[in-house]
């Protein structure tokens, strides 16, 4: 038997201790013989009263041993209830859609924090761990959570300390605070939302050549529509107080790269612009080098396949009609498929990627000509590096003014995703309270104990001699 | 014999039955804990559209088992930190158990389907799975079942979205490839088909827009994706034409040999294919041949079938798999590979299928052999290894590189992990808590426990009680007076030899005289009637209880032994005794002829028991006869074994109270009973007299 159940059956005891000493009231009563004289009420009272004493000083150390045991109990076994407060926790999961485990509020991780941030010296993780339970609160007692039609996902779990040996120094309270705070903190830090996207990397845009400036400034500036539209899949509805919502807000971005971009890109080839013109060529070349290997492999696929369809005789493709159902049951016909479909396919996106690799081919031929023909001024450098400033200074703001939206929304729609609770608040009002009545209740109990109880002990034992 | 009385057995025993039942429940209680196992149980839902017909997203069967698979518990086993040595993995495996369920209606559509002979197509999609634990699997089972059983849900979610509905794994192979004792060209090789790889696979689900988005890092696909772009259009090209453009190398040697040895390995690969290509043609031209003259390839419109019967292949592998089970249940049970649809794909185009893969094999070989030879041109005069400084950095853009790869495949990784767990989620919802139950209801157990062995108790006591009785009667009780014969007195006495008598502790000796002229003169049955009457009035005045005895000592001779008795109440006892003989004497031939003796403790100073009978048996011997006294009976040698024992009992009642009870009960054989019933109250009232002095 543990500390804690020991000390549980202790405050059990105390507090049927009135009630038992009622039942010995009564059995004095009608077992204890009155030595042939009738006691009246006023013989009992007063040997009550000259009992009063005793009668005070049993009760006030009765008051005492409950407050103090009550005390302990909190001290080795306290609990705190965990509620999740988010769409989908009645589901079982977390914000994210993922499963949630409730064993992840007693995990490594949050038990470590919880003995960093708590003060819970000289006991590790996985001591902490063993005395740490968590259950549904309402499931337990509640079999139609598993019934048939009516299942039930509790979307609050109690946190439940007992104390061992080597956790007997720690306060219940402190420990079960301590832990559900880590858990809280963790799990807002996992689940609230996330704004990397909006914080820009100036100084690798400042670190590149020219053109893969514009590629860096492209992910940049893609990733903050891309977080606008996350957001706007949240809240579709939201608009804030400059009236931008999520959506127009990320078109506005859109338009913006899709101008302001190309201008820079057209300006930085046209002025034949680079920091390292020999690495920056040698690059374009090198990318065109394997770009056209791309290419040639890709036409190679697609003369194979041409040749292939060319070499498939005419009378073995014949085509059979098939009648079969479509996915809504209707009847139709359809055409057995047969490896020069298949063929054709193929060869049709082989010459697409070729397309496309020598469209890119030519672009980076072009690129390689501007940097090589062409001498750029300072002037030149100059205005190239304001257009990008300028970029930036304005995506910065894009950035910042998604983040204020971001911020406004969650606040307007979102809570803690978990609530605390904990009785620890009223716990001094309670044992006050219950502390009052069972003292009171113990005062009338004794008191009839005293009430039935013989007069005096001595004289009937002098009686018996005679 | 005593007439039997359960009550009074019970009432005497009831401490014994209460100690028996309470300790039995408190046993009982401790052993149910012991024996005590929890079962921790929830319902998950199969909810992917081809679930009803049993298959998951990837239209695989679904297997129920995998929840518990090997895979999943070692995963459970990281997760919770669970040594091998104390938890055993196959045991908790084996206590797994998954139930599929029914609704009510579904059972019913069932059942009325059966009736009507038609077959049931719908796959169970809700399952019951539950784990159950004792005290041997773990210290606190209850608990501990909760935990399994959600870590288990939890990593067989991750491991069925991983296996079955996102089907692609994200490895990065290049996390720590700058420090591999590779060339830089080979490096930055590697990085180039990894990345390329990754941006392939990525680009699946941006296609598929695939919106997830983690929430550890707050990245998604989508920006991977981006992501990994950059560093395609941006870091790799630098890196690839500052090595080729400065051709560094740690050794061009071995460089050049390897380039050279891809050449010729594309060499001899394209001959190979080239073969392959000329014996696929061959087949290709004989096929068409020989269909073109069996007349195979003359099939027109009318050869358009009238019904296609999707099911077909279905029924063809439900067919194998119960001829498999029949086999099975004969006895003969062997394992029959999976059955397989067949390929419905003609031969002529699996053959040009092969013509195409040869010649697109043989035709990337020819591009590849002429990249190598590009490499070795350039690096064909290259001559030593590259200057320290060239080494240097471009060992730093590596490191750089690969390290911010590492970054980004981190992220990719969690991005990974957490949308498996997402596709498992919503492709196995869970519908309920885990409950955890015990199996055994201790309290009602217990309960029951204790009532079953206070009625074991009862009625252990009821048959020994009476066994005690009976054997009483047979072992220690006169059978003609009934009276405790002299092996009761001898037990009495040695039972109490050790005590220190009371100062008013009095043993009374009654000694019959003549009783062997009685019988020769009156007869044995009227002597020994006399003898019962005579025993009578004892019982009647001096009822064997608490300290008190009453028993027949040899032939003709009684002792009483009396607690808390005055020799003045004594010797009114015995005054009383004699009236009683008088009134008997009167009317009977067979007198009542005894002489009596007194043995008073204080009086006679005398505290053993056993010494204060012999006193009283002395005292009677010498004592005048109460009738016509014949000779004296000789006084019993007293008994000779040494006593250890102290007297177990005190005594408890007054003599008064024998006598209360004795007179509350007539004595029927008697003739005059009003008249002695006014003497036992005169018997009473001197006695109380006494007693107050």
């Amino acid at each position: 038997m543990d500390i804690a159940a020991i000390i549980r059956l202790c405050r059990y005891g105390l507090i049927l201790l009135p009630v038992l000493l009622l039942f010995a009231a009564a059995a004095f009563f009608v077992q204890i013989p009155n030595l042939g004289k009738k006691r009246t009420v006023r013989e009992r009272l007063r040997n009550l009263k000259k009992h009063g004493k005793m009668w005070v000083m049993v009760c006030v150390l009765y008051a005492a041993c409950f407050a103090l045991v009550s005390i302990l109990q909190a001290r080795v076994e306290n609990d705190i209830t965990i509620g999740l407060n988010y769409a989908g926790a009645s589901g079982g999961l977390t914000p994210n859609n993922t499963r949630f485990n409730s064993y992840d509020i007693i995990g490594d991780e949050v038990l470590e924090q919880a003995i960093e941030d708590g003060g819970l010296d000289g006991i590790t993780a996985k001591e902490l761990q063993a005395t740490l339970s968590v259950d549904p609160l309402q499931a337990e007692d509640d079999d139609e959570a598993l019934a048939e039609e009516q299942y039930y996902i509790s979307t609050e779990y109690v946190l439940r300390y007992e104390a061992s040996l080597k956790t007997l120094f720690l306060d219940g309270n402190q420990v079960v605070e301590s832990v559900a705070q880590a858990f809280a903190g963790q799990f807002y830090d996992r689940y609230s939302r996330k704004t990397d996207a909006l914080e820009l990397d100036e100084a690798k845009v400042d670190e590149a050549d020219y053109l893969d400036k514009v590629n860096i400034l492209d992910r940049q500036i893609s990733g903050v529509q891309n977080f606008l539209w996350k957001c706007s899949a949240e809240g579709e509805n939201y608009v804030s107080e400059d009236g931008e919502t999520f959506a127009s807000l990320a078109k506005k971005i859109s338009d913006y790269q899709t101008v302001e971009l190309e201008r820079i890109r057209a300006y930085i080839l046209t002025k034949g612009l680079s920091s390292d013109e020999d690495r920056q060529l040698a690059k374009l070349e090198y990318e065109n080098l394997i770009k056209d290997l791309n290419y040639q492999k890709n036409t190679a696929d697609y003369e194979v396949r041409l040749e292939t369809i060319e070499m498939y005789e005419r009378d073995m493709a014949t085509i059979v009609l098939v009648p079969t159902t479509d996915e809504e049951g209707e009847f139709y016909m359809s055409r057995t498929k047969i490896a020069v479909d298949d063929f054709a396919d193929e060869a049709d996106v082989s010459s697409q990627t070729a397309a496309k690799t020598l469209n890119e081919i030519e672009n980076n031929r072009y690129a390689i000509s501007q940097l090589a023909g062409t001498e750029a001024s300072e002037t030149d450098f100059e205005t190239a590096d304001g257009m990008i400033a300028s970029f930036q200074e304005t995506l910065s703001g894009y950035a910042d003014q998604a983040m204020k939206m971001a911020v406004d929304f969650d606040a307007k729609t979102k809570g803690n995703y978990i609530v605390l609770t904990s009785d620890q608040d009223k716990f001094f009002k309670g044992l006050v309270r219950r502390g009052g009545m069972l003292t009171g209740a113990m005062l009338f109990s004794t008191a009839l104990v005293i009430m039935a109880f013989p007069v005096s002990k001595k004289k009937r034992t002098g009686r018996v001699s005679e | 014999m005593k007439k039997f009385s359960p009550l009074a057995l019970i009432k005497k025993y009831r401490l014994f039955i209460l100690a028996a039942a309470v300790l039995s429940g408190l046993g009982a209680m401790f052993l149910f804990t012991w024996m005590q196992s929890y079962t921790a149980t929830t319902v998950i839902e199969y909810t992917n559209d081809t679930a009803e017909q049993g298959l998951a997203p990837d239209g695989t069967e679904i297997d129920t088992s995998e929840i518990y698979s090997a895979d999943v518990m070692k995963e459970v086993f990281t997760r919770m930190d669970l040594d091998y040595d104390d938890y055993n993995m196959d045991e908790f495996r084996s206590k797994v158990e998954i139930v599929p369920l029914q609704t009510s209606e579904e059972e019913a559509v069932q059942e009325a389907m059966n009736e009507e002979g038609e077959e049931v197509e719908e796959e169970p999609v809700r399952y019951q799975v539950s784990i159950t634990l004792s005290r041997n699997d773990a210290s606190d089972p209850g608990t501990f079942s909760r935990q399994l059983l959600d870590n288990m849900l939890d990593v067989f979610l991750e491991k069925y979205g991983e296996t079955h509905v996102n089907g692609t794994s994200f490895v990065n192979q290049i996390s720590e490839i700058n420090t591999a004792d590779h060339d830089y060209l080979e490096i930055i090789e590697l990085i180039e088909t990894s990345v390329s790889t990754t941006v392939e696979s990525l680009a699946g689900y941006v296609e598929n827009n695939v919106d997830f988005t983690s929430s550890a890092n707050g990245y998604s696909f989508n920006d991977i994706y981006r992501d990994l772009g950059l560093f395609q259009s941006n870091e790799i090209p630098d890196i690839y034409a500052y090595i080729l453009n400065n051709r560094i190398t740690k050794d061009p040697d071995i460089l050049v040999s390897k380039y050279r040895n891809r050449i010729e390995e594309y060499g001899i690969n394209n001959s190979s294919y080239e073969e392959q290509i000329d014996d696929i043609l061959e087949i290709i031209d004989a096929y068409v041949k020989m269909m073109r003259e069996s007349g195979n390839t003359d099939i027109t419109y009318e050869y358009i079938l009238d019904q296609v019967y999707d099911d077909y292949y279905y029924e063809q592998q439900a067919a194998a798999q119960a001829g498999a089970q029949s086999e099975s249940e004969d006895g003969s049970a062997q394992d029959l590979p999976d059955w397989q649809a067949p390929d419905e794909t003609v031969q002529y185009d699996v053959l040009l299928e092969n013509y195409v893969s040869n010649r697109s094999a043989c035709e990337y070989a020819l591009i590849d052999s002429a990249y190598c030879q590009y490499i070795l041109d350039l690096y064909g005069d290259a001559g030593s290894a590259s200057a320290e400084e060239e080494q240097q950095h471009v060992s730093r853009m590596l490191d750089e590189l690969v390290g911010e790869l590492n970054v980004v495949y981190g992220r990719l990784d969690e991005i990974s992990s957490e949308f498996n767990e997402y596709a498992g989620a919503m492709n196995v919802t869970l519908n309920s808590d885990i409950i955890v139950k015990p199996n055994i209801q201790i309290l009602l157990y217990s309960m029951l426990v204790v009532v079953v062995f206070a009625m074991a108790a009862v009625a252990a006591v009821l048959v020994a009680g009476r066994t005690g009785d009976i054997l009483d009667y047979y072992m220690y009780t006169d059978r003609k007076l009934l009276l405790p014969n002299r092996t009761a007195c001898d037990r009495y006495l040695n039972r109490n030899e050790k005590a220190m008598l009371d100062n008013d502790f009095v043993c009374i000796a009654l000694l019959f005289t003549g009783l062997s002229e009685k019988n020769r003169q009156f007869g044995r049955e009227r002597c020994d009637a006399m003898l019962v009457r005579f025993a009578g009035f004892l019982k009647q005045i001096f009822l064997s209880s608490g300290g008190n005895m009453t028993a027949v000592n040899g032939f003709g001779q009684f002792v009483v032994f009396l607690d808390k008795v005055t020799e003045e109440q004594a010797q009114a006892y015995l005054e009383y005794l004699a009236d009683e003989a008088e009134e008997y004497n009167k009317s009977e031939k067979c007198r009542m002829e005894y002489r009596s003796g007194i043995a008073h403790a204080k009086t006679e100073h005398i505290f053993r028991l056993r010494d204060l009978m012999v006193r009283a048996i002395h005292k009677a011997g010498g004592s005048q006869k109460k009738d016509t006294p014949p000779e004296a009976e000789a006084v019993r040698e007293p008994v000779q074994a040494p006593v250890q024992e102290s007297v177990q009992e005190p005594v408890r009642e007054p003599a008064r109270e024998s006598v209360q009870q004795s007179a509350q009960e007539p004595v029927r054989e008697s003739g005059g009973g009003d008249r002695t019933d006014e003497r036992l109250t005169e018997l009473l009232r001197r006695l109380e007299e006494m007693r107050r002095g």
